[in-house]
Order: C-alpha cells, then structure tokens, then sequence
C-alpha cells in the first residue's frame, strides 16, 4: 500500500505521518467501543445493559433528541433566511451581513450562553439598567429545554447558512429565468424550481445542525444543570463527577449512544451533500434570480438586520453591560459603571491568568504542530488516488465529526493508565488535552492545505523534478511558498477553534490546567457572573479580530478556505 | 550526444493499452514531432521519456545508457532532460531570473558562474530587460520564452516539449516557431516535440512520429509523409484531399493519369483507396465524370467537393465556382494507393 500511495515520495515520511494519522484518529474511538461493550459476558450486569436499564439514560437522550430536533428547526429557518437573502436577492452589505451572521457560530457557546442569561431574568444588569426587569424571584426563562434549544439552533444557523447558500449559489439563474419566462410566478419558482434544487442541500444542512445540536455541551451545560434538564453530554459530565468505581465503563456506554447517533446524522450529511453537488455540476454562474425594487430591498434589509440585532447584538450588549456593573441586579449608570471586573480578570485572578496562558499555549501548539503535518500530509494526499484520498479523509474527520464529549472520554481511557514503557501519565496533565486537540481539529487544518495543493499544477512540480529537486526540496521550496496562504489560514482556523473550546477541555482539565473555556463556566457556576461576562467580552474581541485577519488574508486563498467569504 | 532508442515501449493504464509497442530510433539532434489526436498517447509517451511515468514494457535508451525497462527506473532528476510543459510551470513565487536559475542552484554551481549563464540564457531568449519580473507580470510568449529558457540553462541532451503553443494565439504562434527553431539551431539538443497540430508538426520537425491509439501509424519526414502516407487513416489526417477505391492496384503505389482512369471506371476485382490530392485534380472539358457537390470560396481560389459515381469525395481547387449538382469532368494527375484502414 505504501508504495501505491507514495509515488518519489520518501518512504520514511509518508509511513511516518500515516501511522501518526491512524494513531491519532482510530485508537482512541477504538478503546472507547471496546470499553463499552465490555464485560458483556455478565449478561444483565454489564455496563451496557446497567446503562441501558436506567431511566436516566433515556430522558436525557430523549432531552437530546428533543432539543437537538428543535434546534435544527431554529436553525433551518434563520439559515434559510439568511443563505436565501443573501444569494438570490440584490440586498447590499452582503458581506457584513455574512460576517455578522456567522459570528455566533465562531463564539464558544458558553459565552453565548452567558450573555443571553444576561439578557433576561430578574437580575439582568441590561434590563435593570432599561428599568424593565421582572420582579425578584421570577424565573429565568432561558433555564428550560426551549432556551437551550433557541441559543443552539442560533449557534448552529451558520451550518445551515454555508450548506444551503453553497447549493444556491452553483444554481444556474438561467432555470430560474426559464421559469419566469414561461409564466411562472415568484410563488411558483420557488415551489418548482428552487425549492426541488436545494431540497438535497435543505436536509445535508439540517443533518449537519442536528449533530452539532446532538455534541454541544456548553449550552446545556449552562441552562441545563442549574433546571436539573440533562442532555447526553451533561449527563457524561455529571457521571464524571461522580467518580464511581464503574464510572468509566458508564459514560463509555453513554458516549458511544451519542457517537452512533451523531454518525447517522453524519452519513445522512455526506450523502445529501453528495447528491446535492452531482445534481448541479456542470453549470456555473451565480444566480441572482430576485432583482428587488429598492423599496423591498430596504424592507429586506431592515427584516435582516433586525434578526441580527436581536440574535447577536442584543446578548452582545447585555454582555458588556454586564461586566462593567459591580455585582449582577445592579442598574448601569454613571454611579455603577466600574471596570473592576476587568482589573480583577488582569490582576487578582490567578486563575485566569493562568487559564489564558494555558489556552494560548495549547492553542497555538495545536495550530503549528498541526501546520507543520497539514503540509506534508495535504501534500501527498494531493498524490494519492482518489479511493485513497477519500477513505483517508474520512479517517480524518472521525474525531472532528464526532461530539467533543466521545473524545474526550475516549483520550480518559486511553490514558488513564500511565503509558507503557516511559512511564509517564497524560491523565491530569495539559498534554492530555494538546492530544485530544491534535486529533479535534486535524481536519480543520488540513482542509485549507488540500484545496489550495488540490490546484497546484502538477507541472510546476514537475519542471523542478527535471532540475533535479528531490522530494524534500520541492516540498519546501516549492509547494511551501504556494500553499503558504492556506497553510497559515489553516493554523488560525485552529487557534481560533482551539482558544475557546470548551466541551472537550470541560472533561479533561483539572486543577492548574484549566482552560479559559472551563474558566468562564467554572464562574458563571460560582456565582461570579461579571467576572465570567469581562472573560467573555475579551474572548468575543479576540474571536472578532481573528476572523478579521482571515477575512484580509482572503484574497490569496482558494475559495472556500474561510467559511465565510464565498 | 547520444541517439535515443525506444524499444517496443508500452505503458498499461489497468489493462488498457495508452502506447502500445512503441518503436524509434532517434538521431541525435534531431528534431522530432510524435502527432496524434488527442488520447493517442503522445503525451503518455512523452512523460515516460521524462521519467514522470514508468513503462510497463520494453525499454528506452539515451546513447547505450539504460533509462526505463528491464527493472530500472530512472528518476527524472537524473535523466538531464530539460521539458517545456504546455502550462510553462513557471513557478509563480519566483522571479523570471530564479526561475531560469533554479536548475543550476540544483546543480550547486558557484554564484558567479549561475549569474553569467542566466544571463546568457536570458539574452538568447531576449528577456534580459525582464529578469527581476515575477511570471505573472509577463504575456503568454514571454512566459514561453523563460520556460525556454530555463530549458537552455543546463544545456540538456534531449529536451521535451509538450503542445507548447496550444494556450498561444495564432499570431504568436509563428513567433514561437522561429524561437524553437532557433533553439534547436543553438543548442543542438535532441528536441522532442508533442502536437496535434499537424502544420505545427510539418514545419518543424524533420521526422515525424504519427500516432493513433497508442500505436505508431507511421515515422517518416513530412515530405514522406504528405506524399507517401502509409495508411488510410495518416492520409485522412495528414494535409487534405480525397480517398477514392480504385480497382486493379496494391497497396502503396504510386499511379499516373492513365491508371486512375483505368481503375476508377473498372469495377471488378477488389479496390484499393488511392488518395487524391486536390492540386493533382484538373477540371476540364473531358476525362472522369463528377458532380459537384458543392463550391466554397477561399479568397485566392475556390474549393470544390466533387463526387465520383462511387459515391466517393475528391477535392479540387478551382478558379470560378460551379453550381453545386452541375455536372462536370476532371483529370487526376497522381494518386497513392493505402493500406486499408484498421
């Protein structure tokens, strides 16, 4: 097989990054299958059937299924809007509107969890501030299975958005044109020409915001717990808390549920994905099918805008509000207005220092390490054929697609044990988390570096063969220079995945190695929500200025590369 | 210098044949077109020169010196061939000068020598003026020029060119002829050249290599070739005229005004396709009988298509047009008797 794969390739690298790939991918979804079906031979004892029998495992899985399910209509419906807007119509400001519409999908959901808390509820410093908060005592509405699945559906829109907006933009306008032209109304259109185009697109988007729904921990883990409202991966969380002697066989059980679910939504994904390029290729052009007068576009507009402000601006503003109050309940005015929460995060908090230097650390080791595989990697794999390069990519994806949760315990049994040999434990340690990260978001660094190699002409490498360039040099003074771009695009992808990440961290920080995503929730628990806010204020602005630089770096990137440049 | 031998190469892409026993000798310094249609081979044959494909039969020598076959596989890196690919894979991130100079940094040659031969490299394509231009800022023959160039620089034995003037316009594309031309006359080198275009390959090459499905139709001059082709399929794709069954000759004859008369009108006996060119196509007041089927004009001249009672088309050119379904008569000076197509 190697030599089928490696053309000139050097044997020792290309043998050397496979077996890291498989190391990284396969085992540790390995060791957690064979952990939950273990001891099977015990019959009605053995982990599975105990976690099986118990009530707790069906309610929280139909908790899951429930606002995960509601989640995706939430998303379906804003994606659809938007993706719909933005790529048939002639409204304006496109590309702002992309931008602001895919930030919440980019900001960690514990953040976007917090801010909505800070939006309603008795104690909302913003509502308070507006002289409009309801009566001490009185619930906060976001504490309930809707909320989570209104702040889910909102964080996962931008799935939907991408998906769909990639159909409806290959589609050509001339079919639409077609139908105008032979008496079709707007109405008819979309029911007979744009609807049937994008219906393969409409279910891959609605798969895809159902897993992520299915994997996201922060939301639930914010609103759920303090309401007792437990979803799978809350329930793994509560499990690992309990530290029971057969704890461990327990959440495997519990994780490979929602690995087997997750993977249905993910085939379903692939193959309406699939199905859904096949059926336009060929043609090319962007349809702008609804040229609107300007009267409908400002309507458009403004309705788009609106959405945008009550969706991201509002929790946004409630946020900062409320990290610049003394204590939470409190009125902002020119009394109140302190920055101490802000001189707490810089200066008293160890803590949180030592949570940003973690998170920086681990993210950016997890970005160049990752730069530094993508680029051999994406550059034999731009080589290999197609069955290869498929079946490899997939291995790829299995612990990006995957729930955080089913990795994270996965890494807990891989290397609960000291490793043999060196004798070293990972279990407790940050380099537990690093590994956990490498396998994450190999596929995010990757993908920029495949597409851009992808286009490289094969002659390029060729005419430096011919001078007599072996391998190793054409890789760097070659290929290098030209997939730089993405290479680099790719690492910040990475960071800016890594920085925040919360699920994954959640399960495998402990004391010393906390993450800045397990800061923000660990305060928000304790009570101190104006210092969690001033986190989450700064998280937002570095998420906000990450994706800037993205976007600027843009121009040198294949499409694609930034999800939301198109 | 060394003569290039190909030895019943073939290559198997699963088991379809893309060359199928393949067999050259080629002089040193000559130069030599492969022509085909596309999906012939050609371009599957020249890659196996280069190295970038392995051969799946046979063998390829370069002056006694074993390339590919019998196990051995060079690498291209060590074949000193030099390639002009049909995209010029001018790397974009370097400027035209370290684009010439790539090879030589290769070879390790000192800083002062590497100057000196760019410089002579780009002066014999006359891009001096441009040396610190990245590619991107060049036009399309520019662009040709430094992929020339970068061929030049190492003074390689056999050097390889792929459709080089397929993404040129037509203008340009006689510039670039006489560039090649003049390459050749510089460096000597053995120059391979891959084209479906047969005027391309006419006007450059002293021997051409016809291809049809991975087979060698035929290996002539194009003299040979436009006068004597082999088989009916070289002379339908070689040049125009007609290809008409004439009875009572062999394959590969040359016939006279009195044969053809013969042999056109006779209709016993099996027939040969004898092609016809439309310059040795006379019409006039008596001889062979036609229809015309048609009269387009060409600017200098108009160009007849004539049927014979076989049913078969001849080509004229003529001064005036004739209406199409008039009857006329022809004399036909020369023919060449094929081998029947495959």
């Amino acid at each position: 097989m190697l030599r089928a794969l490696s053309g000139d390739q050097p044997r020792w690298l290309v043998a050397l990054i496979l077996s890291l790939i498989l190391l990284l991918s396969l085992t540790p979804s390995l060791r957690l299958m064979v952990e939950a079906l273990s001891q099977l031979e015990l019959g009605s004892e053995s982990p599975l059937a105990r976690v099986l029998r118990d009530g707790a495992t069906w309610q929280a899985a139909y908790h899951s299924l429930y606002t995960s399910g509601l989640a995706t209509l939430i998303a379906l419906v804003l994606g659809a809007l938007f993706a719909c807007a933005l790529s048939l119509t002639n409204v304006s400001g496109r590309q702002w509107l992309v931008f602001c519409f895919m930030l919440p999908m980019m900001i960690p959901p514990q953040v976007t969890a917090l801010s909505w808390l800070q939006l309603f509820g008795p104690s909302s410093p913003l509502l308070n501030s507006l002289g409009i908060a309801p009566a001490l005592g009185s619930s906060q509405p976001l504490y309930s299975a809707e909320g989570i699945a209104l702040l889910m559906g909102i964080q996962h829109a931008p799935l939907v958005f991408l998906t769909l907006r990639s159909s409806l933009i290959n589609m050509p306008a001339e079919l639409i044109e077609a139908a105008r032209i032979n008496g079709a109304s707007q109405r008819r259109v979309w029911l007979d020409v744009i609807f049937p185009l994008c219906r393969s697109g409409l279910v891959a988007a609605a798969a895809i915001a159902f897993v992520s729904a299915l994997g996201n921990f922060g939301i639930p883990a914010m609103l759920g717990i303090p309401a007792s409202y437990y979803v799978l991966p809350t329930l793994i969380y509560q499990h690992m808390a309990g530290f029971g002697q057969s704890m461990l066989s327990d959440v495997a059980v519990l994780s490979m549920l929602i690995g087997v679910l997750a993977l249905i939504g993910v085939l379903v994904q692939q193959r309406f994905v699939r199905r859904a390029q096949y059926e336009l290729l060929g043609h090319t052009g962007r349809a702008q099918a609804f040229v609107l007068d300007s009267r409908h576009r400002l309507l458009l507009q403004l309705l788009l805008w609106t959405v945008l402000a009550l969706i991201l601006v509002a929790p946004l503003i409630a946020l900062i509000i409320s990290s610049l109050v003394p204590a939470l309940g409190v009125a902002l005015d020119s009394d109140t207005f302190t920055l101490s929460a802000y001189v707490e995060m810089l200066t008293r908090q160890g803590s949180t220092a030592r949570a940003f230097g973690n998170s920086l650390l681990l993210a950016s080791g997890a970005a160049l390490f990752l730069m530094c595989l993508s680029l051999p990697l994406g550059w034999m794999m731009s080589r290999m054929s197609v069955r290869a390069r498929t079946s490899l990519n997939s291995l790829i994806e299995i612990p990006y697609a995957l729930p955080g949760v089913v990795l994270a315990i996965a890494c807990i049994l891989l290397f609960a044990q000291p490793l043999p040999v060196i004798e070293v434990s990972l279990y407790g340690s940050l380099a537990i988390i690093f590994i956990a990260y490498l396998a994450r978001f190999m596929s995010i660094a990757l993908k920029p570096v495949q597409a851009s190699a992808g286009q490289l002409d094969g002659s390029l490498e060729e005419a430096a063969q011919l001078a007599g360039a072996g391998p190793l040099r054409r890789l760097v003074q070659i290929v290098l220079p030209l997939v730089a771009p993405a290479l680099f695009a790719g690492g910040l992808l990475v960071f800016l995945t890594a920085v925040n990440e919360l699920t994954v961290s959640a399960l495998l920080w402990s004391a010393g190695n906390e993450t800045l995503g397990v800061l923000v929730f660990n305060l928000d628990e304790g009570g101190d929500s104006v210092l969690a806010a001033a986190i989450s204020v700064v998280i937002v602005l570095m998420v906000v200025a990450l994706m800037l630089l993205l976007s600027l770096m843009g121009r040198w990137l294949p499409q694609g590369v930034i999800p939301w440049r198109t | 210098m060394a003569n290039l031998i190909l030895d019943n190469v073939s290559k198997y892409f699963g088991d379809q044949p893309a060359v199928d026993r393949l067999n050259l000798a080629i002089e040193p310094g000559e130069f030599v077109a492969l022509l085909g249609p596309s999906g012939c081979g050609k371009t599957t044959m020249l890659r196996m020169l280069a190295g970038f494909e392995t051969i799946t039969g046979g063998s390829i020598r370069l002056g006694g010196q074993l390339l590919a076959g019998e196990g051995v596989h060079l690498p291209p890196e060590q074949r000193r061939m030099g390639m002009v690919f049909q995209s010029y894979a001018l790397w974009p991130h370097m400027s035209v000068a370290q684009n010439v100079g790539y090879p030589l940094k290769m070879q390790k040659l000192a800083d002062s020598e590497r100057k000196r031969r760019i410089g002579e490299a780009l002066e014999a394509v006359q891009l001096t003026h441009l040396a610190d231009r990245a590619p991107k800022e060049l036009s399309g023959g520019q662009r040709q020029r430094v992929a020339l160039a970068r061929c030049l620089v190492t003074e390689p034995d056999v050097v390889l060119l792929d459709e080089p003037l397929a993404n040129l316009d037509r203008h340009l594309r006689a510039s670039m002829e006489e560039a090649f031309r003049e390459f050749h006359r510089r460096t000597g080198a053995t120059m391979i050249y891959v084209t479906h275009d047969q005027a391309e390959a006419m006007s450059l090459a002293s021997r051409i290599a016809v291809m049809n499905a991975g087979r060698l139709e035929q290996w002539s001059t194009p003299q040979a070739l436009y006068t004597f082709p082999r088989s009916e399929w070289v002379a339908g794709f070689i040049g125009q005229g007609g290809v008409a069954p004439v009875h009572g000759v062999s394959a590969g004859m040359e016939l006279g005004e009195e044969a053809l008369l013969k042999g056109l009108s006779c209709d016993v006996g099996a027939a040969t396709p004898v092609l016809i060119r439309p310059q040795d196509v006379r019409v006039s007041e008596r001889g062979i009988a036609v229809d015309v089927a048609e009269s387009i004009y060409r600017g200098e001249r108009y160009e007849l298509k004539l049927r014979l009672a076989s049913g078969a088309e001849l080509m004229a050119y003529h001064h005036q047009p004739l209406q199409a379904g008039q009857r006329a008569a022809v004399q036909i000076s020369r023919g060449w008797s094929l081998e029947s197509a495959r």
